[in-house]
């Protein structure tokens, strides 16, 4: 009898966790993430940036993620588009170079105006696993003091899965889309034609 | 009596359980990053690449079927005996589909690839005096090591490479390796990091057993560039 108790209390939490993961959920990205990792940028002589206000372009600003059977995830008052610039100035930034105000355009030596299409959180439950899919996608122009008339123009991609057989924790939401959003970073601030842009930069 | 036959079933559903709850609560190792300081101090290092058999998890990334989920509904406990089931099926059916793509992929050493762009960018950026290769990386490979010179050794680790399901009924190349620095001398980590990279790109499992494993070949071309890349550029711009 006593066993059964315990089975049953077990079954509960088990339940509780796995439902647990599918309730509403509203989060917060706070705060935004930053890489620690060696960067190619770090290796350019430092340029002023100006980050434009990217345009969001995804259907629903709000909603950012749904679990397979279960309602939906949703951001606080933030605006994705802002996340998204946030993290590629953290990493201009920690890499030496300055990010100046939208407003100081003509000081600036690189300009970085963009879409997000997506910013994305999917939970999918399998047999004995649930996985969690992060997916982020921007369109980045950009432009450079000597490049006016020919920008650079690409879609950038950050993915990430997260695989867990239980309890999914209040953070592990937060922590899929950061880190498909910092694999998104990855792409830009590594990518040999937008390095080679900001190497064509003369101040 | 009635009592004792529920025990067992219940036993099971609860050690399952246990299980299922044990392990999602493993952390993800700590990440240590590279000192420029302490770099300087070694001059010469050796790579070793480990790496994983290539999965396929395709019918595993796909939901739990009606079937099961009706057992949970109507027969309680039992549902765990029939998904317990359903997930052997779906774990030998994956199995056979990364032997079909190894099969039809003609025996590709996709680790050799990771080692040679690793190599390419740390010999590029002359970090060490010299840098070499090493296929064992045991405590008496270590000894040998030391023997001829080496004082560090970069292991990379390819702990998974598999095809995983998308969203659409598609698979992606997805990586996740491991690299860490040995200091010979001391015998301590200096560098301990984690790099996953999911391909962009997304083909059937058909393309990827077609024409000698050709899209796989070069979609694991792609990851891995990335993936050295990455890494190297922890060597190349440490601070």
């Amino acid at each position: 009898m006593k066993r059964q108790k315990y089975a049953k209390i077990l079954i509960f939490i088990f339940t509780s966790a796995i439902l647990q993961g599918c309730t509403t959920r509203t989060i917060r990205i706070d705060p935004i993430p930053e890489l620690k990792i060696g960067s190619p940028l770090a290796g350019l002589e430092p340029l002023n940036f100006v980050i434009k206000e990217f345009e969001d372009m995804r259907p629903n600003k709000k909603l950012i993620g749904a679990c397979r059977v279960g309602p939906k995830i949703e951001l606080e008052d933030q605006k994705v588009s802002e996340i998204v610039v946030d993290a590629i100035a953290n990493e201009i930034k920690r890499n030496g170079h300055n990010v100046l105000p939208s407003a100081e355009t003509d000081k600036a030596d690189v300009i970085i105006d963009g879409i997000v299409r997506g910013y994305w959180i999917q939970s999918n439950n399998y047999t004995f696993s649930i996985k969690i899919t992060g997916m982020i996608e921007t369109e980045i122009k950009v432009t450079t003091r000597q490049s006016k008339n020919r920008a650079l123009s690409k879609t950038y991609q950050g993915d990430y899965y997260y695989e867990t057989s239980g309890i999914i924790s209040s953070g592990i939401w937060q922590h899929v889309i950061n880190e498909a959003l910092l694999d998104m970073v990855k792409e830009l601030t590594t990518d040999e034609e937008f390095l080679s842009r900001l190497k064509q930069v003369r101040r | 009596m009635a009592g004792k036959k529920l025990s067992i079933p219940m036993s099971i559903a609860a050690s399952l359980i246990s299980l299922s709850l044990l392990s999602s609560c493993a952390t993800v190792p700590t990440q240590t990053y590279l000192d420029k300081k302490e770099l300087s101090k070694f001059n010469k290092a050796a790579v070793n690449v480990s790496t994983a058999e290539l999965d396929v998890k395709y019918s595993r990334e796909t939901g739990i079927s009606a079937a099961t989920g009706a057992s949970f509904v109507f027969f309680g406990l039992l549902g765990f005996a029939v998904m317990a089931a359903e997930g052997a099926g779906k774990s030998s059916m994956d199995r056979d589909l990364a032997e079909e793509v190894k099969n039809n992929t003609n025996a590709i050493r996709f680790d050799n690839l990771l080692r040679d762009y690793f190599l390419d960018n740390m010999k590029k950026a002359n970090i060490f005096k010299a840098i070499g290769h090493t296929d064992t990386a045991d405590s008496k490979a270590y000894r040998k090591l030391l023997d001829d010179g080496y004082d560090s050794l970069i292991e990379l680790d390819i702990k998974e490479l598999a095809l995983r399901k998308d969203y659409a009924d598609k698979l992606k190349v997805y990586a996740d390796v491991w690299g860490r620095m040995i200091d010979l001398k001391k015998g301590e980590i200096v560098w301990n990091r984690q790099e996953v990279v999911i391909n962009n790109d997304e083909y059937t499992i058909e393309s990827y057993k077609t024409d000698g494993g050709k899209i796989l070949k070069e979609s694991v071309d792609q990851v891995f560039k990335k993936i050295a890349t990455r890494l190297a550029n922890d060597f190349i711009y440490s601070r």
